[in-house]
């Protein structure tokens, strides 16, 4: 029989979630993670990565140690699937050094425990040194170093670490309503997606961690929430426009920046207000421009890149009106409902990737007080799965015969786990075929993570393996994997195909606002495969259209 | 360095090659230019003609029932150009039938004897089977690539090769299936499985193309009939679908061979790129064109032009080691759409590249500073298609492309294949068809303008 009673539901399966998931299961709470779509489907999986250390929040000291302490903590955890860039702020007149002063001695301040070196001003000569795709006419620029993490993968390495430590973890299952009982919460009705049916786990406590959604979830109780919602784009171009990250003042006086990533860069971000449904969402005209014109003033050449696709998402930001975006607080809130009446419901405002585990600690320490238990946060201590070992990619890559830039890819995901997984192709040798050329990823991997990561689609497939995120957004790999994919959880044909138009609509999602240039003739080559020669525009399937497609 | 020349081809897929062919058929010197590879290499090994109205699901019974509803309701469709120059009401179609007839016996005969060598007609459409194990309504076919006649005793396996990942026999054998059930038909009995070939050294990241070439080494057929021969064993099968890869050479040979051995019937799947089919379809005609004494100027762009009156006089090409201008009498602009580079666009809007000619859409309205994402739906694969695939540049009934007043750019410039406006191929089924069609016609047209001189 399948477990229905809890110490602890958590609803939401990105970075928070998945993180008090971690906290509440390590403390040996029976622990149930509900998500009703993938871990890191969300606001979580579109943003930039960087466990920051504070850049946009100087102003709020206290946050600025948290969350370089937080860095430090990560780095213990996972370091496997972080990377440190070097990043310039270049300046072209007087009045863009004003921002610089604060900025360097908080950030230098802080340098040292986080391993990383004070800021240093540099000259232009210096700066054209290190990047010489910067604008010629800059005056100066500011050096320093941040860190960054893969949030998919951290994302999910938390919610497999929780199931390692007795959680229960559930994706695709939708959480309906909120079972209420004088005064305080019974349970959770859920609608499961994969199956349609409907169910429900009891448990006297939950914890809302559904990001920008964390209002509706509390409305289900009857709890009033106020969120400020405010979303933000990113663009990624197809190739290294730089090699160090930029951080420059956009059109009208905000922050963006520009971050290499592997082959590609990434360039953002706005920050508009939202009243939209997340999830119809994608990048407009207007963000795309606004994020290349002020972009194109310290790095002119960046059109001659073609931008690959587009990315939205919202900020759940802590309700704060009547001042800009940028003036609303980093931090955290941790709502307890029951002076609202519901006793035993915790939910979250605000926050960021970076402070995830923080913010799990600190709803884990509320959850064990309440529930009357005693129990120490080590999840700054133990280290998330593939962390627990340095992994030789040279030896690797020559005993497998595989090439150290696919095994090297492969590590910066997996860790130690690169071994078990390069084991594999000791009985199926074929498995070393790669499937992903951009990214670039093998077979081996992508059975590993189907047997072992509980995907249901390809593009779960895309957050755990990062297949289809290259210059191509799986032209070229989608056919390839919905045939392994459905080889391996034995999909009919009709499911399968089905699952392939799926990943197309949503990597189209992503690159249709910015169609241009040599994107028109990756877009040809997508309509020649799918439409033109398989003709899976005319085969009969079921194609639900996504929210975002419905003037369809 | 200069050079002259009745015509001047600019592009060398199907489009580019059939002008050159015609124009050098009807008597004209002729000098083809070609960047690089473009659409038609990518092409899969049928020759479609016209499959479905775009949004419509019922394929079309043959290429002549396509052409005759495509005149019919689309009077700016490459073909209804084809039929223009008949005044009569009614007979637009039977012209355009006429002319796509005529360059469907000019590409067999270019073909006949090659590796490519064609089969098909316009008076029944073939359901070509795909790597994927779907159907698409295609009117002609690389011969080797026919699907065979089957009853309700055939077997057939799908057979794929291990480490070559473009082909996944098991998924492509259940989507067969499937469809066969669905409509009723026969073969009834289906198997798969997968050969592991150790020739190659490697048994990972096999390309389609390096077993085409393996195939084609005296003995190479053999060796895959034997290892082949266990499988057919096995299942009892009495045909074998294979993905494309039975020789960039002798792909005809290498079937008999296995056909004979086996006692079985072989055909191949359409592909996607890399494809062996659309390299066999090139570098075919490439060699019909050497037999006419064309030349081919490889990697060779144009660049830039000049004009003296109504005329083109003078193409600018560059490689990279130099550059070249020709002086034509005719020129022939095939250079493609985006993949080919005809057409490109920004976020102000779409292009044609080396004239500046305006690119206009389906109907022949204007694009004029459309950002391309107008030009698309929210759907990606739908049967409707994307606006976008179907812009391009406007012509006369000559095939002479139109300037933004809806004059004749040049009186010696005519234009052919996908940088045309007016089609949209990925949905209709009809991409090399039009660039044959066209392309034939542009390169009679340039031939002819010359005599007139
Ligand atoms: C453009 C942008 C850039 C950013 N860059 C950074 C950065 O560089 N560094 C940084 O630290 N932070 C960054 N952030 C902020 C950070 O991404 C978010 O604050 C954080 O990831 C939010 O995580 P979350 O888990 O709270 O929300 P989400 O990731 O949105 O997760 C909530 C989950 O709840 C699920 N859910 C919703 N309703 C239900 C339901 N009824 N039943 C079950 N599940 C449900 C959703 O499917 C979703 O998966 C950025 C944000 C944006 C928008
Ligand atoms: C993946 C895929 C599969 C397809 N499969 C099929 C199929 O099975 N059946 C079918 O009927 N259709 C198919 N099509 C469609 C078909 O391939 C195209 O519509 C057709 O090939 C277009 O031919 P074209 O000669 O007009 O253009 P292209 O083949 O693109 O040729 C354009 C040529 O012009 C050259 N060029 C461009 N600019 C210049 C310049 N300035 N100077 C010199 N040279 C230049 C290019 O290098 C190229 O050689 C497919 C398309 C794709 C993308």
């Amino acid at each position: 029989m399948t477990k229905t009673d809890y110490d602890v539901i958590v609803i939401g399966g990105g970075s928070t979630g998945t993180a008090v998931a971690r906290d509440c299961a390590m403390r040996g709470l029976s622990t149930l993670l509900l998500e009703r779509d993938d871990i890191a489907s969300a606001t979580v999986g579109t943003c930039a990565g960087m466990i920051s250390s504070g850049l946009k929040y100087m102003e709020e000291p206290d946050i600025v140690d948290m969350c370089s302490a937080e860095v430090v903590h990560f780095n213990h955890i996972a370091r496997h699937i972080i990377a440190k860039d070097p990043i310039l702020t270049p300046m072209l007149e007087m009045s863009d050094l004003s921002t610089g002063g604060n900025f360097a001695e908080e950030y230098s301040k802080r340098a040292a425990e986080r391993d990383v070196p004070p800021v240093l001003f540099l000259t232009p000569e210096d700066s054209l040194e290190i990047e010489p795709m910067l604008n010629p006419e800059i005056i100066a620029s500011m050096y320093f170093e941040e860190f960054f993490i893969d949030p998919f993968r951290l994302c999910l390495l938390q919610a497999l670490d929780a199931q390692r430590h007795g959680a229960d973890v559930k994706t695709y299952t939708e959480v309906t309503d909120i079972l209420l009982e004088k005064g305080a919460v019974r349970g959770v009705k859920v609608f499961d997606r994969t199956t349609g049916e409907t169910s429900e786990f009891i448990s006297s406590t939950i914890v809302n961690a559904t990001g920008p959604w964390a209002h509706k979830i509390a409305a289900l109780a009857e709890a009033p929430l106020e969120l400020r919602l405010n979303k933000g784009a990113h663009v990624i171009l197809d190739r290294r426009v730089v090699n160090v990250g930029i951080v420059t003042k956009a059109v009208d006086g905000r922050m963006i920046y520009l971050f290499p990533h592997e082959n590609t860069v990434l360039l953002g971000t706005t920050a508009l207000d939202t009243w939209e449904d997340p999830d119809t969402l994608t990048a407009s005209h207007d963000e795309i421009e606004y994020l290349i014109k002020s972009m194109e003033w310290v790095v002119p050449s960046i059109r001659d890149a073609r931008i690959i696709r587009t990315m939205e998402g919202v900020r759940p930001l802590i309700a704060t009106w009547k001042v800009p975006e940028d003036d609303v607080t980093r931090g955290y809130e941790i709502v307890d409902h029951k002076t609202d009446g519901v006793a035993g419901l915790f939910s979250f405002t605000g926050g960021k990737l970076v402070m995830c585990r923080h913010m799990a600690e600190a709803v884990t320490d509320l959850v064990c007080e309440k529930l009357g238990i005693e129990s120490e946060c080590r999840t700054d201590k133990e280290p998330l799965p593939g962390n627990e070992d340095d992994v030789d990619v040279l030896a690797l890559a020559e005993e497998y015969g595989i090439s150290q830039h696919t095994v090297e890819r492969m590590r910066a995901r997996r860790g130690t786990e690169t071994r078990d997984i390069l084991a594999l192709t000791r009985d199926h040798p074929s498995w070393k075929s790669t499937i992903c050329t951009c990214e670039p990823v093998i077979e081996a991997e992508v059975r590993y993570s189907l047997r072992n990561e509980f995907p249901q689609t390809i593009n779960d497939l895309r957050r755990r393996l990062r297949v289809g995120t290259g210059p191509c957004q799986g032209t070229f790999c989608t056919y390839k994997v919905a045939a392994i994919l459905a080889e391996e959880k034995e999909l009919d044909s009709s499911v399968a195909n089905l699952e392939l138009l799926n990943y197309l609509a949503e990597r189209w999602k992503g690159k249709r606002p910015s169609m241009r240039g040599q994107q028109l003739a990756q877009e040809e080559v997508v309509q020649g495969l799918y439409a033109c020669v398989a003709n899976l525009d005319r085969v009969v399937v079921n194609y639900e259209p996504g929210p975002w497609e419905e003037d369809a | 360095m200069e050079l002259e020349t009745d015509v001047l081809v600019i592009g060398g897929g199907m489009a580019g090659l059939a002008a050159a062919c015609s124009a050098a058929d009807a008597g004209a010197s002729v000098i083809v230019v070609r960047k690089g590879h473009g659409a038609t290499a990518d092409s899969s090994g049928a020759i479609d003609i016209a499959g479905y109205l775009p949004g419509g699901n019922t394929p079309f019974q043959s290429g002549r029932e396509g052409l005759r509803a495509i005149t019919g309701l689309f009077p700016y469709h490459p073909y209804s150009v084809l039929g223009q120059e008949s005044t009569e009401t009614g007979s637009q179609f039977e012209k355009a039938l006429e002319r796509v007839e005529h360059s469907v016996n000019m590409l067999k005969k270019w073909l006949s004897g090659t590796p490519a060598e064609t089969i098909g007609s316009l008076e029944r459409n073939i359901s070509a089977v795909t790597v994927l194990g779907t159907s698409k309504p295609t009117s002609l076919l690389q011969k080797t690539m026919l699907p065979p006649d089957w009853d309700d005793d055939s077997i057939l396996l799908f057979e794929g090769f291990a480490g070559n990942p473009d082909f996944n026999a098991v998924l492509a054998a259940k989507t067969f299936m499937a469809e066969r059930a669905r409509v009723g038909e026969p073969p009834k009995k289906i198997a798969d499985s997968e050969l592991t070939l150790s020739p190659f050294g490697k048994p990972y990241n096999v390309s389609p193309v390096e077993i085409a070439r393996h195939l084609d080494h005296p003995g190479g057929t053999a060796f895959l009939a034997d290892s082949l021969s266990k499988d057919v064993e096995r299942t009892g099968a009495t045909h074998i679908a294979l993905p494309p890869i039975l020789g960039l050479k002798t792909p005809a040979e290498n079937r008999r061979i296995l056909e004979d051995r086996l006692d079985v019937q072989v055909f191949e799947l359409l592909s996607f790129p890399p494809s062996v089919p659309g390299l066999r379809l090139l570098r075919s005609l490439d060699n019909t064109l050497a037999g006419l004494d064309v030349r081919i100027l490889e990697a060779h762009e144009a660049m830039n032009y000049e004009q003296s009156g109504n005329r083109i006089v003078r193409v600018q090409c560059k490689t990279h080691h130099r550059s070249l201008d020709i002086l034509p009498d005719s020129v022939i602009l095939a250079s493609g759409k985006f993949i080919g580079g005809g057409i490109t666009g920004s976020e102000n809007g779409l292009s044609e590249r080396l004239f500046g000619l305006p690119v206009v859409s389906e109907d022949w309205t204007s694009t004029d500073g459309i950002r391309p994402q107008r030009l698309t739906r929210p759907i990606s694969i739908n049967s409707r298609g994307h606006a976008l695939f179907a812009c391009g540049v406007a012509v006369d009934m000559h095939l002479r492309p139109l300037d933004g007043s809806g004059n004749t750019f040049a009186e010696n410039l005519f234009s052919a294949g996908s940088v045309l406006a007016g089609y949209n191929y990925p949905v209709e089924k009809s991409g090399l068809g039009v660039a044959l069609a066209t392309g034939v016609f542009a390169g009679t047209n340039a031939a002819h303008a010359l005599q007139e001189e």
